[in-house]
């Protein structure tokens, strides 16, 4: 969870709260730091690498600034790369500031506010966070825990049955420009906006990635509606903090909360009883919860896999949902239909539409693990590993050949002149390829030129 | 591309192997020596150079307890899978802190840390205190309580704690546990036998046996730091308690390769008798069960087997003993007799 | 002298160098495009006929492939 996507994927990172911020300019963090309520700083913390988390926790009470030499003389040669990875995000976060020690060493500043929210979360006697339990005695019939995720899961349900196209009931607007923002459906005015390749790979994701992206998204589309980004972003963690089965009071709310309560409702991250007078008690349910990272998530889904894979390529869905049935059809052929389950085959062509779609082997074999039925769960690995490294080699078979536009030159007849030119490429970091006995060079086309101005250089002397 | 070798393609992730998710569990021992602290907010102050006006505050067990708690909410702050399992031991009794045994309820505050974090601070600080009210309630009767803690108890409930915790979990979830002692009073020997079996169950189950120590250095501890791939701290100022657990106990097993730790200290191994649970450098071993004596006898108490000695004469003609350190006694059979009278004979017509 | 030419590196395995080697040699493409045999994995090729090759990959491919799990019937 903590770690920074880096498979190459272009806006559909997963629970990246990170890469986010990132983006946020650095007046608009401080003031999240700053906010009265620490539970912005306890989810970015949790979304630390481990080593920086370490630091952080090693410098909380310590008020001078940390020089540089000190913070590596704590570090192994084996954790060196772990420490530039962990020192680069800290300063990205502006958690770390560089600034000189007592000493007039440089050194690294930790952000005071930063300090101050998990001082408070640590250590405690600070105000307590907002959404005070303090049950009313009017609560006649009281919800509870099942309901409360039957209802996130039917909601959330609907959000992915209009991406999949599958028109069960009538779309809220604001559902439609978020996923538009997402870039998992085309077009934002049109309702009949199809679903783009990072929607597919998006269907694919389990379900606390994907309330993740939604929400990340949601973030940057109340700029549009011209919402206040740090009050949204301070409600969705006090949200996320809260406790299941649990009621809070949206009495005192400002006009953004209560409007991002509603929205919520219709994705499924909160449920409002509905009815003549407009409830002023809310329940946050399983599916915000597990925006800062709940263990809970992963139990749930193992008594819920549905999918049985058998080793001669066949997939056994045990369900009627359509949805469900609809993005197993994704990379699968479906071969018959019965009331309670589908079953399906795993052909060449039909991992290769797949590829084509944008889908990775990959996805499509965490997607099958992450659903798998809880029986499959019995033999280690959980999948036939024919199957997964044929689905892998299927990924492969497509990029057998890795093509790099270039320029090439050969009959280069002295070993010097050779040498010169290598050299010269590397410096310039265009060098391709470089065979040193048959003296052939292949540079890419934007470093042939000066390339060739300097062997043209060379040649007048 | 190079079609690298299969045995690469399906083992990259842990999904593999059958696991989806990991928890880590730690368990503290805590060490409430009563004769210990109170030693501390007397003499602490004096002893650690700090004016005795705010002294005993700061080397209370109170304060100390508050230091613990950073410690622990850090380590449940940092990732949502981790656990904490706290015990107290006491008078060779060992009493669960959290998850609380019986009431430890006491009043609620509602303040900044986490209801989560809440819920461990306060079970820990009102069973400590439920504990210590009995214990010292009856101290009037007896007599000066010991300044030896035996945690013996604690430690084998830990590790049977965190095997239930494995075995309840879901299919697909590893649990990996971790035990950190918090020790205060002085080693018994007492428990020797028990103590080395719980060492070698623990690193059967690959769980890592950690102490932080406040009081005097503590060989028992140092030997199953040593034999399970832990980490051994001596705190001298008992007020700073929460950096040092901070900085070294947060680490996990990947970690400790990365961050410079603590270097191994040189630990004492010597075994203590079984006659008289004394701990000896040179001593008689019986070569059947291994069991050790500081005194020679007929027979060996747990294995029942009869030792016969070697005659001197006999002794002298093999050469001074070369292995310095223990002389071995076997138990008599007549082949081996037979087997010294040949070698005699032939060191004689080879002569 | 120096020989200056622009064309496109290609990386892959010995044995789908050896296809396109294949290829070269037998004109499958209409022309010869292999400029320069630079080592067991790497080519230099012309540019032009690089979209054809993908073309020619996915139908050997698929002539190599037998799909398991035939359905009832015609496959």
């Amino acid at each position: 969870m903590t770690m920074v996507a880096s498979d190459g994927y272009q806006s559909i990172d997963h629970k990246n709260l990170y890469s986010y911020l990132t983006t946020l300019p650095s007046s608009m963090l401080e003031n999240l730091y700053k906010h009265p309520n620490p539970c912005l700083c306890m989810a970015i913390f949790r979304d630390l690498v481990p080593m920086a988390q370490k630091f952080v926790l090693r410098q909380l009470f310590i008020d001078q600034v940390l020089p540089k030499s000190a913070l590596l003389a704590w570090i192994t040669p084996d954790g060196r790369k772990d420490h530039d990875d962990a020192v680069r995000l800290l300063i990205e976060l502006r958690i770390w500031s560089e600034a000189p020690s007592s000493a007039g060493l440089m050194g690294w500043k930790l952000n005071e506010h930063f300090r101050k929210g998990i001082q408070a979360v640590v250590v405690g006697g600070g105000p307590s966070w907002g959404g005070d339990v303090t049950p009313t005695a009017e609560e006649t019939t009281p919800v509870d825990v099942a309901f409360l995720e039957k209802y996130a899961r039917d909601q959330w349900e609907h959000v992915l049955h209009y991406l999949a196209g599958l028109k069960t009931r009538q779309t809220a607007s604001h559902v439609v420009d978020v996923l538009a923002t997402a870039g998992l459906v085309r077009g934002g005015n049109e309702r009949d906006g199809g679903i783009t390749q990072n929607g597919f790979r998006f269907l694919l994701m389990d379900t606390p990635s994907q309330v993740w992206r939604f929400v990340l998204s949601y973030l940057q589309t109340t700029q549009k509606w011209n919402m206040d980004l740090i009050e949204c972003i301070s409600f969705i963690f006090q949200l996320s903090f809260s406790q299941t089965g649990k009621h809070y009071s949206s009495s005192g709310f400002s006009d953004n909360q209560m409007k991002m309560l509603q929205h919520f409702r219709d994705y499924g991250l909160v449920y409002m009883r509905s009815g003549k007078r407009p409830s002023s008690r809310f329940y946050p349910t399983n599916l915000v919860m597990n925006l800062s990272g709940g263990a809970s998530s992963t139990n749930a889904s193992f008594a819920e896999g549905y999918i049985v894979v058998e080793t001669n390529y066949r997939i056994i869905a045990y369900t009627d949902s359509p949805l469900k049935i609809a993005v197993v059809s994704y990379f699968s052929e479906m071969l018959y239909r019965f009331p309670n389950l589908a079953i399906g085959i795993l052909t060449r062509e039909s991992i290769r539409n797949a590829l084509a779609k944008g889908i990775t082997a990959d996805e499509i074999i965490r997607f099958l693990r992450m659903h798998a039925h809880p029986q499959m769960r019995e033999s280690s690995p959980i999948l036939p590993s024919t199957l997964t490294d044929q689905i892998k080699l299927w990924e492969m078979e497509r990029a057998r050949f890795e093509f790099t536009d270039g320029v090439l030159y050969n009959q280069i007849n002295s070993v010097k002149d050779y040498e010169l030119l290598r050299n010269y490429a590397n410096d310039l970091g265009v060098n391709v390829l470089s065979n040193n006995d048959k003296r052939l060079l292949v540079v890419t086309t934007e470093g042939h030129v000066p390339v060739r101005a300097f062997w043209k250089r060379q040649k007048k002397e | 591309m190079a079609m690298t070798g299969l045995t690469t393609l399906g083992s990259s992730d842990t999904g593999a192997a059958g696991v989806e998710s990991i928890s880590n569990i730690l368990v503290v021992i805590l060490d409430l020596n009563i004769s210990w602290w109170s030693d501390q907010m007397e003499s602490g102050a004096i002893r650690n150079g700090v004016s005795s006006s705010h002294a005993s505050q700061q080397y209370s067990l109170a304060f100390s307890l508050d230091q613990i708690f950073i410690f622990l909410n850090s380590y449940l702050l940092i990732q949502p899978n981790n656990k904490v399992v706290v015990l107290g031991c006491l008078e060779s009794q060992s009493y669960f802190l959290y998850p609380p045994t019986g009431d430890a309820s006491g009043p609620a505050i509602n303040d900044s840390r986490p209801e989560a974090f809440r819920m461990v601070n306060e079970a820990v600080l009102n069973s400590v205190r439920n504990i210590l009210t009995r214990e010292l309630s009856k101290e009037t009767q007896n007599s000066e309580s010991s300044h030896e803690t035996v945690f013996i108890g604690a430690l084998s409930r830990s590790l049977c704690y965190i095997h239930r915790l494995q075995r309840e979990a879901p299919k697909g979830q590893l649990v990996n546990g971790r035990v950190l002692v918090i020790e205060t009073g002085l080693d018994s020997s007492s428990h020797y036998m028990h103590f080395i079996n719980t060492i070698f169950t623990a690193q059967k189950m690959n769980i890592k046996m950690d102490a932080c120590v406040l009081g005097e250095d503590s060989v028992l501890l140092q030997q199953a730091v040593d034999l399970t791939g832990g980490l051994y701290v001596k705190v001298d100022n008992a007020a700073g308690i929460a950096q040092v657990l901070n900085t070294v106990f947060l680490l996990d097993a990947d970690e400790r390769s990365k961050f410079v730790v603590p270097e191994r200290v040189q630990v004492d191994y010597r075994a203590a008798c079984f006659c008289h649970q004394k701990l000896v450098e040179v001593g008689f071993v019986c070569s059947v069960c291994l069991s050790v004596f500081c005194v020679p006898g007929p027979m060996c108490t747990t294995c029942n087997s009869v030792f016969k000695y070697m005659l001197p004469q006999k002794q002298k003609r093999k050469g001074p003993l070369t292995n310095g350190k223990t002389a071995e006694v076997s138990p008599s059979s007549q082949p081996a007799k037979r087997k010294t009278g040949e070698t005699q004979r032939e060191r004689n017509g080879n002569s | 002298m120096v020989n200056v030419s622009k064309g496109v590196l290609v990386k892959c395995d010995p044995a789908m160098k050896q296809f396109l080697i294949f290829l070269d040699e037998k004109e499958e493409l209409g022309k010869r495009f292999i400029i320069q045999d630079i080592d067991d994995e790497h080519l230099f090729i012309s540019k032009d006929v690089q979209e054809m090759l993908k073309e020619r990959l996915d139908s050997l491919m698929d002539k190599i492939s037998i799909s398991a799990g035939i359905k009832e019937g015609e496959r």
